[in-house]
């Protein structure tokens, strides 16, 4: 499967964000998205999950087959930067709910605790109403939404940020262990996170996408590189 | 010292600049005369920044002559026609005195008051308070005094006094906003009091500043203040007591601290300013943590399952904010029907008469009272939804699926149809019980006129439902952006208010009321099923 983006141009009023930006994702890597404050990150991810659409081009699915069909809402999982959760509901609660809105797409017969233990909300806070949780914690939720309705589309805007080091590292690990069955493209800030935890890197410069040369991303040399390129101004070759 | 007030200068004028461009920007037809680039520090800027300027200090002289008109003069020629010249001219001097001199002079400070230009300057850029307030609130004080000069010398030789007699006047009204901003600074040094921030003061100088203003209309002789305000000895102690307010002020050595406590961030920002309308705005719909814990009798609710457990558990935490209005209507209810059986105790003929054409004469009516019930209690629904749940599902996009939406629309629908009926039920109810007490028969018109009260109880639960959900109006700051919601809503109050006139008999204008909630709620299923996923959104 993969996820295509054919010239994808957003304007907010006189400033044009996304110049025609394309790129080809494929299933069972994880992208990490590098661009500058105000390169049109968080507007592409809102693009892609439908929170607002883009002026011109097209967002495509292509299956095995190379079937190709447009990006419906459902086939995408989004963490937000900022998470937002229905905060009249408990943990167990929202859960529950999302696991009966999912039923049939979750093969692995988890009950709403054993979600929640894998994020590692505690029993006395999965009580708890949403609005009483952290940033942390809220990020969490949005997370076990992915991972409970498996979309193949898995978007994360900075998300493990707000995590503390364990909390992250088991998010890590779990991104890597379902990463086989979908694409996912987080965007950070982070350079030795997006190195650790990514197959590619690909960066929002100028509102065009382009791919970082994979075989540095272990080196020395990856972090320069990125610099340099992120401050390359428009039109330079 | 010089520098540092030109600097303020400087961004007290850009920021009018921004300002005037933003407001520029929204008017349809000219906005694209008008790009972003004019933002930038550029030679277009700084011609508008003049122009900005200009209109301003313009607007000013201009709106002095009209302020001097409407509320000092005009009053006096409505009220008392019976006043030549030199009593207009006494009535317009107390007025003037009342509403300018101490009014305009004690009620606020600019020097205490917080703006976005001294926290800017003096907070943000570390530049010198004195300087700031020399180019604030100074700046404010010289404008005053040079644009109510030639309106006060216009007016006074118009009157007669000659032109020297306004110029008089600006002075001792300089003198005395000079002894206002002493008597705030004063206060602040005795321990940081703002009186401007107090209701009970401002209310008290308002009171008295437009009690002092217009009630000497009301007395047979206009109080003698020519005589008063050009007393030599009043004169030259006014003066002279501002003179020496004037020199504390710049004597006054603490202003650096008295800016950084007086202008703080949730004071002068218009984001926070707007958040917290916004938040106001939504706080007859904010929970309580009692509210949480709401019992789930025989776990009803726990038994449920996906989107009808979701709208169960929000009813059920949201039962005290959204059964409220209901209450409120149904004790409505109540009295009237105590008052309708309190009429049949005491005038029993005439409230059987009243009882008996009672659905044929009050239906109409009734058509405007369930709207202002039932409108009502949806709208709240349709608010407390958006505030506590729906602002944040709808980031999802599994939550802006067409069937989702449907699913949850008519979850909800039945919700808010619910309690309007419960209400609709009761007058139905109260209006037998009344009818029977008076001893008027149950005629075929009275079921026809309780059927139509239902009708209408469903007719406006999948209105303001309906409304929501394709003109979803609110941002996810919860300012209210999309205007057609507002202008359907009147279009409907309107409807209802014409309905009082319509002269149809009962069982026509019953079958035209179920008609319309069964067409209604046709389409808007239909219009929900076909266009929510587009409209339901965050703006």
């Amino acid at each position: 499967m993969k996820l295509i983006l054919e010239e994808i141009e957003k304007h907010f009023g006189e400033k044009q964000v996304l110049k025609g930006a394309s790129f080809s994702f494929d299933q069972g890597r994880i992208y990490g998205l590098l661009g500058r404050n105000g390169a049109g990150k968080t507007t592409l991810m809102n693009c892609l999950a439908g929170e607002f659409p883009p002026d011109s081009g097209a967002f495509c699915v292509e299956d095995g087959d190379g079937q190709r069909r447009p990006l419906a809402e459902g086939d995408v999982g989004y963490v937000l930067s900022t998470p937002v959760v229905p905060e009249f509901l408990t943990g167990w609660e929202f859960v529950k709910f999302f696991q009966e809105i999912n039923a049939g797409k979750d093969p692995s017969g988890r009950t709403p605790d054993d979600w929640l233990d894998l994020v590692g909300i505690d029993a006395e806070d999965r009580c708890r109403l949403m609005k009483d949780y952290s940033h942390g914690m809220k990020n969490k939720m949005q997370m076990l939404c992915f991972l409970i309705a498996r979309p193949p589309v898995i978007l994360l805007d900075e998300p493990l940020t707000s995590f503390d080091v364990v909390a992250a590292k088991e998010m890590k690990d779990l991104l890597i262990e379902m990463k086989e069955d979908h694409i996912i493209l987080f965007s950070t800030h982070i350079l030795q996170l997006a190195a650790d935890l990514c197959d590619e890197i690909v960066l929002l410069h100028h509102g065009v996408l382009e791919e970082v040369d994979p075989s540095i991303i272990h080196t020395p040399e990856f972090e320069n590189r990125v610099v340099e390129l992120l401050k390359e101004e428009e039109g330079h070759d | 010292m010089i520098k540092d007030v030109r600097n303020v200068f400087r961004v007290q004028s850009a920021m009018s600049c921004n300002r005037f461009l933003f407001w520029l920007k929204k008017i349809p037809l000219i906005r694209r005369m008008f790009p972003d680039r004019l933002y930038a520090a550029s030679a277009g800027k700084q011609r508008l920044m003049a122009a900005v300027e200009a209109l301003k200090i313009l607007g000013a002289f201009a709106g002095k002559f009209v302020y001097l008109f409407l509320c000092c003069l005009l009053p006096a020629m409505l009220i008392r026609e019976d006043l030549g010249t030199a009593g207009l001219w006494q009535h317009f001097l107390t007025a003037l005195f009342f509403l300018s001199f101490f009014g305009g002079a004690f009620l606020q400070s600019n020097i205490l008051t917080a703006s976005l230009v001294k926290y800017t300057c003096v907070r943000q850029m570390g530049m010198s308070a004195r300087a700031s307030l020399a180019a604030t609130a100074g700046w404010m004080h010289l404008l005053t005094f040079v644009t109510f000069t030639p309106a006060l010398m216009v007016f006074a030789a118009l009157f007669g006094s000659g032109w020297w007699a306004g110029l008089l006047l600006s002075v001792q009204m300089a003198a005395f906003r000079v002894l206002g901003e002493f008597f705030h600074v004063w206060m602040w040094s005795r321990g940081e009091k703002q009186p401007g921030k107090s209701f009970w003061y401002i209310a008290a100088v308002t009171v008295l500043a437009l009690a002092g203003a217009y009630v000497p209309l009301l007395l047979p002789e206009a109080l003698p203040m020519e005589r008063f305000l050009f007393n030599p000895a009043v004169y030259i102690a006014s003066v002279g007591c501002g003179a020496w307010a004037g020199i504390w002020l710049l004597r006054y050595p603490h202003y650096q601290a008295l800016v950084w406590k007086t202008c703080r961030a949730e004071n002068v920002s218009t984001a926070a300013a707007r958040q917290n309308a916004a938040q106001a705005a939504f706080k007859d719909v904010q929970m309580k943590d009692s509210d949480l814990a709401a019992e789930d009798a025989g776990g009803r609710v726990a038994a449920m399952k996906g989107y009808a457990y979701l709208n169960g558990l929000f009813f059920l935490r949201h039962r005290r904010l959204l059964n409220k209005p209901v209450k409120y209507a149904l004790g409505v209810v109540a009295a009237a029907v105590l008052a309708g059986l309190a009429g049949v105790l005491f005038a029993r003929e005439a409230m059987a008469g009243l009882m008996a054409e009672f659905p044929v004469r009050f239906l109409p009516i009734f058509v405007f009272i369930m709207y202002l019930i039932c409108n009502t209690l949806g709208q709240r629904i349709c608010k407390a939804m958006f505030y506590n749940c729906d602002i944040a599902l709808l980031r999802y996009g599994w939550y802006r699926e067409r069937k989702v939406l449907l699913r949850n629309f008519t979850i909800r629908l039945g919700q808010v149809a619910k309690r309007n009926l419960l209400v609709a039920a009761a007058i139905c109810v109260g209006t037998a019980a009344v009818t029977l007490a008076a001893g008027a028969p149950l005629t075929g018109a009275l079921a026809l006129f309780c059927l139509a009260v239902l009708s209408l109880a469903v007719f406006f639960s999948v209105h303001p439902l309906f409304l929501y959900y394709i003109f979803q109006p609110y941002t996810a700051q919860l300012a209210v952006k999309n205007p057609f919601f507002g202008i359907l809503n009147w279009v409907i109050y309107f409807v209802c208010w014409m309905c009082l006139q319509i002269k149809q008999p009962t069982s026509v204008f019953t079958l035209l009321v179920v008609a319309c909630t069964i067409a209604y709620s046709a389409v808007a299923l239909a219009v929900v099923w076909g266009r929510a996923e587009k409209t339901f959104r965050i703006k």
